[in-house]
């Protein structure tokens, strides 16, 4: 539920923190996604992908590890 | 050079560090505060109504209301004599923390001791949303089927209570109590489900009951 704004909250986390340790362009996402957490991965992706364009995020891969909870995580993310 | 940074934060971060705030307010003023979920027209605010007038005298409530539009249920509540505050979420499909946090300055919480937060009829997103409450209560009722529980797991397995609502009502419909006791079993076994009738009136001496036991 709410992608849009799930990944527009993803994006900001991760700019913040790529400003921090002076990464320019990121090319990996992992993230944690339980299956009770309200979240399609499919959609998140596609959300994410269309706000990422022209952006440090375009092109990124989304990682996502699923698990049997309800969490909803970034867990890392890589880039140069 | 490639770099791995580890981040290992919750993505609805920002709602849930003003939920925690909400949290910690209410329990300095000892306030019992519950998130109340579930289908529009279940009977959240008709439970409400007719539990409200039960508590004992030196319980103080107060309830926040919440809505995509009008004022009905807080108006509602105001009736019952209670303080009552309405949010208009004007399209959003459930309440978040900073709704809350706004509603609560507009109310006095001096001596209360109880707070009841009526989520936005929605069996889906207000799950993913915490308010600060201390615990959630999900209003279902004989009417909507006795397959919720586990159509909705998302929602039902975050409930300390499960209200069943509509008793009056089993006899025209295909409600199987066995049904919906194995769903809540494979959902959530630790809730309580506690069968009313908000119109008649049975079952709100547990209701009560169950309420009056968990304040401060």
């Amino acid at each position: 539920m709410h992608e849009l704004s799930i990944a527009e909250e993803l994006l900001r986390i991760i700019t913040e923190k790529a400003k921090q340790v002076g990464i320019h362009k990121v090319q990996q996402i992992n993230l944690k996604i339980g299956e009770f957490a309200g979240v399609l991965p499919d959609a998140l992706i596609f959300a994410f992908d269309m706000l990422s364009k022209d952006t440090i995020f375009e092109g990124a891969r989304i990682e996502i590890e699923e698990s049997a909870g309800s969490e909803l995580q970034v867990l890392s993310f890589e880039g140069d | 050079m490639n770099m791995k940074v580890r981040v290992m934060s919750d993505i609805l971060k920002a709602n849930d560090l003003l939920a925690r705030d909400i949290e910690n307010l209410l329990r300095e003023k000892s306030i019992v505060s519950w998130n109340i979920m579930g289908s529009p027209g279940a009977g959240k605010t008709a439970v409400l109504e007719r539990l409200i007038p039960m508590l004992p005298r030196d319980v103080r409530v107060a309830v926040i209301e919440g809505d995509l539009a009008t004022s009905n249920d807080a108006e509602r509540i105001a009736k019952t004599g209670v303080q009552s505050a309405q949010i208009n979420t004007n399209g959003a499909c459930h309440l978040d923390a900073a709704m809350v946090r706004s509603a609560l300055d507009s109310l006095d919480l001096d001596g209360l001791s109880l707070l009841f937060i009526e989520n936005v009829g929605n069996l889906v997103c207000p799950s993913s949303f915490q308010l600060g409450e201390r615990g959630r209560i999900i209003v279902t009722s004989v009417t909507e089927g006795d397959d919720k529980p586990e159509k909705y797991p998302s929602m039902f397995k975050t409930a300390d209570l499960v209200i069943l609502n509509k008793m009056d009502l089993q006899s025209s419909t295909n409600f199987n109590m066995a049904y919906f006791k194995r769903g809540m079993e494979g959902t959530n076994p630790e809730a309580e489900v506690i069968a009313v009738s908000s119109t008649k009136g049975d079952g709100f001496d547990q209701l009560l009951n169950w309420i009056v036991k968990r304040l401060y």
